[in-house]
């Protein structure tokens, strides 16, 4: 009886690994572990390990409640990267580049272009970026440099109660986007089966999900020059909490 | 809890900062006449007098060790900064002897553990 048990545990462990999901569809965000703010890798609950992908992270960045810099790093601690900064922030953000990724008609993944993969039924850049507000914003969420997707809150406003509509606004270069997808809970659905899109000015109306941690994620597919690759997918997080009320 | 919150002077409500403070499982008056702010699960104290600023840490009512931590204070008023050391002075105290703060400015506490996490508590001096 215990060895069909582990028996069927391991098939389990067997196919949810054969069913792991391509590199392009992991984002980045940030979320508290154990009092401190961890900038995560993942998608939907597999929560991977960002610690030996920090090499990939190219800036990370916190803000005070002015928008002003805050000097801000991050820190191994153990299994996960955490944020250390010099002051409190109200926000931090973080961009990655995840590299070339070509897609064999074998169905595996492959940390190259296609100049090297010719035979790639696919081959993407895969960009990500993450933003976290750490209290809610008094002036409108500015764009930060580097971040050439970025989702942010139409106006300073977040609405404070699970199942709220909330607006917001994807730029590209800078520029609001239309066409965009905007998943509304990325960590708790991640399979989102109708996701917003955004409009011609960029806008976009979801619900919040969680009175708790709220993981948007906006995921843009761009035309590039860059001939090594197909396109650029570009994946923006916006993570904010929701207060609990008091216990 | 909420006038005691906002007795304590605290700049900003944050996301973040108001889940932690309300799952603070124990008091929140000041046991020395301070300010009192939660940082995680530590509730910070801090106190002003003539001989500096004085901070005592507890959690759940109960005193944690100050030589636990390495600490600082820093203030900002009218776009200058100054920092001193926090040291530690027995039990659940620090202490930035000589400090004193302005009137209305900000005073952050930085608390960096032996593990190395850092936290924060911001007050505003009266």
């Amino acid at each position: 009886m215990a060895f069909k048990r582990l028996a069927t545990i391991a098939i389990g462990t067997v196919t949810l690994a054969a069913m792991a999901v391509p590199a392009g569809a992991h984002g980045i965000w940030f979320a508290q572990r154990a009092r401190q703010l961890a900038l995560i890798y993942g998608v939907g609950a597999d929560d991977l390990d960002a610690v030996k992908r920090l090499p990939l992270v190219q800036s990370v960045t916190g803000y005070d409640s002015d928008w002003a810099p805050v000097a801000t790093r991050l820190r191994e601690a153990g299994a996960i990267p955490v944020v250390d900064s010099d002051e409190p922030l109200a926000a931090v953000a973080a961009v990655m580049d995840y590299g070339y990724w070509s897609k064999t008609p074998d169905g595996e993944w492959h940390n190259k272009g296609r100049d090297e993969v010719p035979n790639a039924t696919l081959a993407e850049h895969n960009f990500k970026y993450a933003v976290h507000l750490s209290q809610v914003p008094t002036t409108p969420v500015p764009l930060f440099e580097g971040h050439v997707l970025q989702v942010v809150p139409v106006g300073a406003d977040i609405p404070q109660k699970m199942g709220e509509p909330m607006k917001v606004r994807v730029y590209y270069k800078g520029k609001p986007v239309a066409g965009a997808t905007v998943m509304q809970d990325y960590v708790n659905d991640p399979d989102e089966a109708a996701p917003a899109k955004t409009a011609a000015d960029g806008t976009a109306t979801i619900t919040l999900r969680n009175q708790g941690i709220n993981v948007l994620m906006a995921i843009f597919v761009a035309q590039t020059d860059d001939k090594k690759v197909d396109h650029e997918e570009y994946r923006a997080s916006l993570s904010f909490v929701l207060p609990h009320l008091p216990e | 809890m909420k006038i005691d919150f906002f007795r304590t002077g605290l700049i900003g409500l944050t996301l973040i900062a108001a889940p932690a403070m309300l799952h603070a499982h124990g008091s929140m008056k000041p046991q020395h006449g301070g300010m009192v702010q939660m940082t995680g699960e530590t509730m910070v104290e801090l106190v002003s007098g003539p001989k500096g600023v004085d901070i005592y840490l507890s959690e759940e009512d109960e005193p944690i060790a100050a030589a636990g931590f390495t600490a600082k204070l820093t203030q900002s008023a009218a776009g200058k900064k100054t920092e001193a050391a926090l040291k530690a002075a027995g039990g659940n105290k620090l202490v930035a002897a000589g400090f004193k703060p302005v009137k209305g400015a900000k005073l952050i506490v930085m608390l960096i553990d032996k593990s190395g996490a850092k936290s924060f508590a911001t007050f505003q001096a009266k």
